[in-house]
């Protein structure tokens, strides 16, 4: 018997090991569902990373396990994708990048990794990428990149963030110089405020000169990178717009969103000289049918343009970056550095100059208020005036009659 | 009709035919060229406008999202090459292949949306075959549109248009009219010479009507054609606008919503388009028969009637017919294109009519001769003497003249970074033509005038054709010290003969003719040049200038002779002082020379190369005039200098006193910069201040013109007349004529090399700009050194009178 248990045991140790190693990595592959031209490529391979990276890694953690897709024949560059969690918006992410970088004619074996929160796993496995011969590191999400740019900011790899809030609302970065000025380059998740006001104010509406901003007292990231800037942008420039602050509590619901909404739509003596402008937080998105009761004739708008949605739980318009579009900058800074043409010390903030618009004419308050043709023309998600999508990630949908 | 008869009326029909081949057959490449100077750019805009509509399309698309590999792409672009008579095919590539495309792996010329007409017609051939019959022999073409999305390029569209799509259109067009130009070539020498030789009056008269009759009705047919070709290409271009805003406004109604209930901002979309095509005036949105939104040029609607015969109308329904998009482009801009082909073919028109004159003359005094050969007649006179040579130096000077309109652009790209400057390159030329004046002039006074004439002649043509062969950048300056030194010589030995036949007959009008030839043979080849130059490139037209000079060379070899020594002229007064010391002696304490060269003529030629050619063009470009509208604006010069100088020949007839003309001249050159420095006073007059602004404008450019007009017939009475005032001095009499006038044009080319500094010295403000009212105060000096000129003059012959009058008192004769 002890024999037995003896040779079974570690054949259990091995085979559980086996288990985890393939779970977590087909995991990372159906996640990574790699499409182009409306089809998943098969020609990707997604494969368990080899036993090179798992030094020093708790094996028997599954989500521990990294996952490594290549996209082409040939290795022309091996990345690395760092994320702190599963996530969707890092999902879409990651796919983007990886597809352009595919696109572009590179041959990249992509090695991804979750850390789960584990800032030590990250840090070996950072230390494994550096001897497994990795030439760039995306940093995925905020957490990431702050994280990175305390512990790794001189390092030896170049690092590029996708996913990951203003850095310098963050502070990561000095906003006179504008770049890092070490290994690590930055993209920002949001749209400049002076792109954002001008979008409001010079294409949409001109006699704009009151924004409500919506915020939820308890989401630090978005007052940091959505409401200071604006507030600093409006209180520094001649642009003659009114900020209210709605800091909402949601324990008082009623005396910190709903009645300070009414109050500023009634002031309104034309319902074009004022929005409202709801900040990225599941949180209020949770309430925003209430929001669009209380904000009778007045827009709504939201920076996120995930809160564009069917049917009536939706803003208005949303005038923001995408997951996907700020990806594609990454993509494009993550390839400059790949092929040698740019240092990422030099790199500037990547900042989307064309935000991205969705709208729901569902949500379009009632009156003479219309669309800018350019918007209309721009918008990435266009839901009808029943709430029906009609374009859906930049494709409009025919219905038969 | 005898045998004898019969050959020398097919040899005139003949040589009449080499004379029209030559003049339509360039009108022809003008016409032509300018074709393919327009034509090509508007089928090049409208084939863009149908690719940017997809362009804007697929980028809309990878901007939301969509990959540069979308099925749906390749779709569209098959689609819009089926659809349209100017694409053949559109290729979609990716990124990696994208700079293959690039890099020129193909064999298509590539071309831009953005690229402008010169550089358009440098990519294109002209299709000489297909111009007389059918041609399947095209050149590649592809148009290269970069794809891009929110970051960065991701892709570029390739689009090959329709093969002959640039020379189909114009082959159509021109064909008819090369044919029948071919026509009038054969059949008109036959009427000009049966006329000629039927007519009782005037047969010379009637000879040069028909003959200009027949480049008139070619001119007029070739700008008919260019009407037609131009008017097609704007309908295309506006058609094609019309149909890449009914594609853009059509993507709501497909999604169910309404342009003018859901949506704003289609007037800021129309204004997009109507700036990018400044030709359309109007474009706007009929919704139940309303307009709804727009974009105007003058931000009215008052010529909403779309029968209104000023315009070219498109006009599309949209998918809800409620609506439709209306582009209009108002058929002045049409003529405005036209104008521009019109009034080259004018200047073209001058040129070709001086030319042919000048070959007709000759033609007809070789007749004369041919005639007189038969008879056995004594040599040939004067008369036939002065008719043979202006050819030579009508030739020599067109050989040089067809460089002007572009030689300094091609220097400052030639010798870009190689440590030469323009100027250095231009001081070489003037430098040479200059230092050879002198010895040129002492050498024709002992040689053979003919000979200097092929000397010259040769080192021009070796100049001019080295130029075409050789770009390295010190062998360039070299042969334009040769050209120079050519020049210098052609011209002191045809001025040399010219005064010898004007000694001999002073009716002749030698120096006249050396002016005239001057600027005849300078407003052609300037004109004819900067035609020429776009299509030829600069080098083809240095070949050209070498071939002429060429031509000239065996027309001087075969027509022309030493003229009989005309011994009045010979300095005998004292053939123990003929030396070259004594010569030069004399020439150094010339007073009359020096108050001459002085008071008129340095003046006159820094004015001529510091106002006229340095300063003029900047004043013109600061007014904001196109670069030929400045270059035909300075022809009204030469032409003014043509015009007085045959004026001065018979004003000289009965107004005997020299100075008295050359005061004439510059009173109203004085004059006439005067009333361009006054422009802006007179732009301020009551009655012009109401004016429109394009009234205005035109007032300013007929002030403008009528100074330098005035300017140029002033000269007329100065560039001839002071030649033969000072070879008609007492000194001109001791050291010979050709030695004074070669000295008299070397100091005046003083006034040449140091117009431009004291031009920059007098008429430029600290930041380059010119002041204006300076000229005024030029113009007041212009005169005021007349009136010192004729003061002195008065005060010379009073003493000459009162000399003589003393002499005559106490008995001793007048020399």
């Amino acid at each position: 018997m002890n024999k037995i248990i003896l040779v079974l045991v570690p054949l259990l140790i091995v085979s559980l090991h086996s288990m985890g190693y393939a779970s977590s990595s087909s995991r990372f592959c159906a996640r990574m569902k790699i499409e182009s031209n409306g089809n998943q490529l098969d020609t990707l391979s997604c494969k368990p990373a080899g036993r090179e990276w798992m030094r020093e890694i708790e094996e028997f953690q599954d989500y521990a396990v990294p996952a490594v897709i290549t996209t082409g024949s040939t290795i022309d560059a091996r990345v690395l994708i760092l994320s702190p969690k599963w996530s969707g918006a890092y999902d879409i992410s990651s796919k983007t990048i990886i597809n352009e970088l595919r696109s572009r004619g590179l041959g990249v074996e992509f090695t991804l990794f979750n850390y789960q929160g584990d800032t030590q796993q990250a840090k070996i496995i950072i230390e494994n990428a550096e001897t497994n011969g990795i030439d760039l590191i995306i940093s995925m999400g905020s957490a990431t990149t702050a994280f990175l740019s305390e512990f790794y900011a001189g390092g030896n790899l170049p690092v590029v963030t996708s996913c990951s809030k203003d850095p310098v609302s963050m502070n990561l970065i000095d906003p006179t110089v504008g770049m890092s000025q070490n290994n690590i380059a930055y993209t920002s998740l949001n749209i400049s405020v002076s792109t954002q006001v001008s979008y409001l104010k010079e294409k949409f509406l001109t006699d704009l000169h009151h924004i409500a901003v919506i915020f939820d007292r308890n989401n630090p990231s978005s007052i940091l990178t959505q409401v200071k800037p604006l507030e600093r942008y409006l209180a520094n420039s001649d642009v003659d717009i009114e900020l209210d602050m709605i800091e909402v509590d949601f324990d008082r619901i009623d005396e910190t969103l709903y009645e300070p909404m009414q109050r500023f739509s009634d002031n309104s003596s034309t319902t074009r000289d004022r929005v409202f402008l709801v900040t990225g937080s599941t949180e209020l998105f949770n309430v925003i049918e209430n929001i669009n009761y209380y904000a009778n004739d007045v827009p709504v708008l939201s920076v996120t343009p995930s809160h564009v949605m069917a049917n009536s739980n939706s803003v208005f318009m949303a005038i923001g970056v995408s997951f996907k579009t700020n990806a594609k900058l990454a993509a494009d800074y993550a390839y400059r550095i790949i092929t040698h043409q740019s240092d990422p010390q030099t790199l500037p903030v990547g900042l989307v100059s064309t935000p991205d618009i969705a709208i729901n004419f569902q949500r379009k308050p009632p009156g003479d208020l219309k669309v800018p043709f350019k918007f209309f023309e721009d918008a990435f998600f266009i839901f009808n005036h029943d709430g029906v999508a009609v374009r859906e990630d930049g494709k409009s949908i025919s219905r038969g009659q | 009709m005898d045998r004898g008869t019969i050959v020398n009326f097919v040899k005139t029909i003949l040589s009449l035919q080499i004379v029209m081949v030559l003049s339509i057959g360039l009108l022809l490449f003008i016409g032509i060229g300018e074709s393919y100077r327009v034509s090509p750019a508007l089928s090049l805009t409208n084939v863009c406008n149908q690719a940017e509509l997809l362009e804007s399309s697929i980028e809309g698309n990878l901007r939301l999202g969509v990959p540069i590999e979308f099925q749906g792409f390749t779709l569209q672009a098959n689609n819009l090459a089926d659809q349209s008579d100017q694409i053949k095919s559109i290729n979609i590539v990716n990124y990696g292949q994208a700079d293959n495309v690039s890099k020129g792996l193909h064999e298509s010329h590539l071309l831009t949306c953005d690229m402008s007409e010169k550089a358009l017609l440098r990519e294109l051939t002209i299709d000489w075959i297909g111009l007389t019959m059918e041609s399947h022999q095209h050149d590649k073409y592809e148009i290269v549109l970069e794809l891009e999305d929110k970051i960065t390029r991701v892709g570029s569209l390739v689009i090959t248009p329709t093969d002959g799509l640039f020379s189909d259109v114009i082959n159509a067009q021109f064909r008819w009219v090369v044919i029948f130009s071919l026509l009038l070539i054969v059949l008109m020498p036959i009427v000009i010479t049966l006329a000629q030789r039927f007519a009782n009056k005037k047969p010379v008269l009637i000879q040069k009507s028909l003959y200009h009759l027949t480049f008139v009705v070619v001119g007029f047919v070739i700008i008919q054609s260019l009407i037609q070709l131009y008017a097609a290409g704007i309908k295309g271009q506006s058609y094609s606008l019309a149909s890449s805003l009914e594609a853009r406004l059509n993507v709501p109604g497909k999604l169910g919503f309404d342009l003018d209930r859901d949506l704003t901002g289609i007037d800021v979309l129309f204004e997009e388009y109507r700036l990018k095509n400044p030709d359309i005036s109007h474009i706007y949105l009929i919704h139940h028969g309303n307009i709804s939104q727009y974009a105007t040029e003058s931000g009215s609607l008052d010529y909403y009637n779309e029968y209104n015969e000023d315009f070219i109308v498109t006009r599309l329904a949209l998918i809800d017919d409620s609506y439709q998009v209306v582009v209009k482009t108002p058929w002045s801009k049409v003529y405005a294109r036209l104008w521009r082909a019109t009034r080259n073919i004018l200047v073209l028109f001058i040129a070709s009519v001086l030319l042919s004159n000048l070959f007709l003359d000759v033609l007809l005094s070789i007749q004369r001769e041919m005639k007189k050969a038969n008879k056995r007649q004594a040599a040939p006179n004067l008369s036939l003497q002065l008719q043979l040579i202006r050819p030579v130096f009508a030739l020599g000077v067109l050989m040089e003249a067809i460089n002007l309109s572009f030689l300094p652009a091609y220097f400052s790209v030639l010798f870009q970074g190689s440590g030469y400057s323009v100027s250095t390159v231009f001081g070489v030329y003037f430098v040479s033509f200059a230092a050879i004046l002198l010895p040129a002039g002492r050498w024709a006074e002992s040689h053979s005038l003919r000979n200097m004439m092929l000397a010259g002649l040769m080192l021009s043509v070796g100049g001019l054709g080295g130029m075409a062969l050789i770009d390295d950048v010190p062998l360039v300056v070299a042969l334009r010290g040769i050209a120079g030194v050519g020049q210098g010589i052609l011209f002191i030995a045809v001025q040399s003969y010219l005064l010898n036949l004007e000694s001999q007959n002073s009716r002749l009008q030698g120096t006249e003719q050396l002016v005239i030839g001057f600027n005849m043979s300078t407003i052609s080849g300037a004109a004819i040049g900067a035609l020429l130059m776009p299509m030829l490139g600069e080098q083809n037209v240095f070949f050209a200038g070498s071939i002429i000079g060429s031509i000239c060379l065996a027309y001087c070899l075969a027509m022309i002779s030493d003229p009989v020594f005309n011994q009045d002229d010979e300095p005998t007064k004292d053939r123990r002082n003929t030396g070259f010391g004594f010569k030069f002696k004399n020439l150094m304490t010339d007073f009359e020379l020096y108050k001459t060269v002085l008071l008129i003529g340095f003046p006159t030629k820094a004015l001529y190369v510091g106002v006229l050619i340095f300063t003029m063009p900047m004043l013109l470009k600061e007014l904001e005039f196109d670069t030929d509208v400045i270059g035909q604006i300075l022809v009204f010069y030469y032409l003014g200098v043509l015009v007085s100088t045959r004026l001065v020949g018979k004003i000289r007839l009965w107004l005997v006193q020299i100075e008295l003309i050359l005061f004439i001249g510059c009173v109203g050159s004085g004059l006439g910069l005067i009333l361009i420095g006054q422009q802006e006073v007179l732009l301020q007059l009551p009655f012009v201040t109401l004016l429109s602004l394009q009234m205005q404008n035109v007032v300013l450019i007929g002030v403008i013109l009528t100074g330098v007009l005035l300017i140029g017939l002033s000269h007329g009475f100065i560039h001839a007349p002071i030649v033969s005032h000072v070879a008609e001095s007492k000194n001109a009499r001791i050291v010979g004529k050709a030695t004074t006038a070669a000295a008299y044009r070397f100091l005046e080319r003083l006034g040449h090399v140091a117009g431009p500094s004291l031009a920059a010295f007098l008429l430029l403000n600290s930041d380059d700009t010119v002041d204006i009212k300076a000229l005024s105060n030029l113009g007041a000096m212009i005169i005021v050194l007349g009136l010192i000129f004729m003061l002195l003059n008065y005060f010379s012959s009073m003493k000459i009178l009162r000399k003589s009058q003393i002499t005559r008192s106490i008995g001793i004769p007048d020399e």
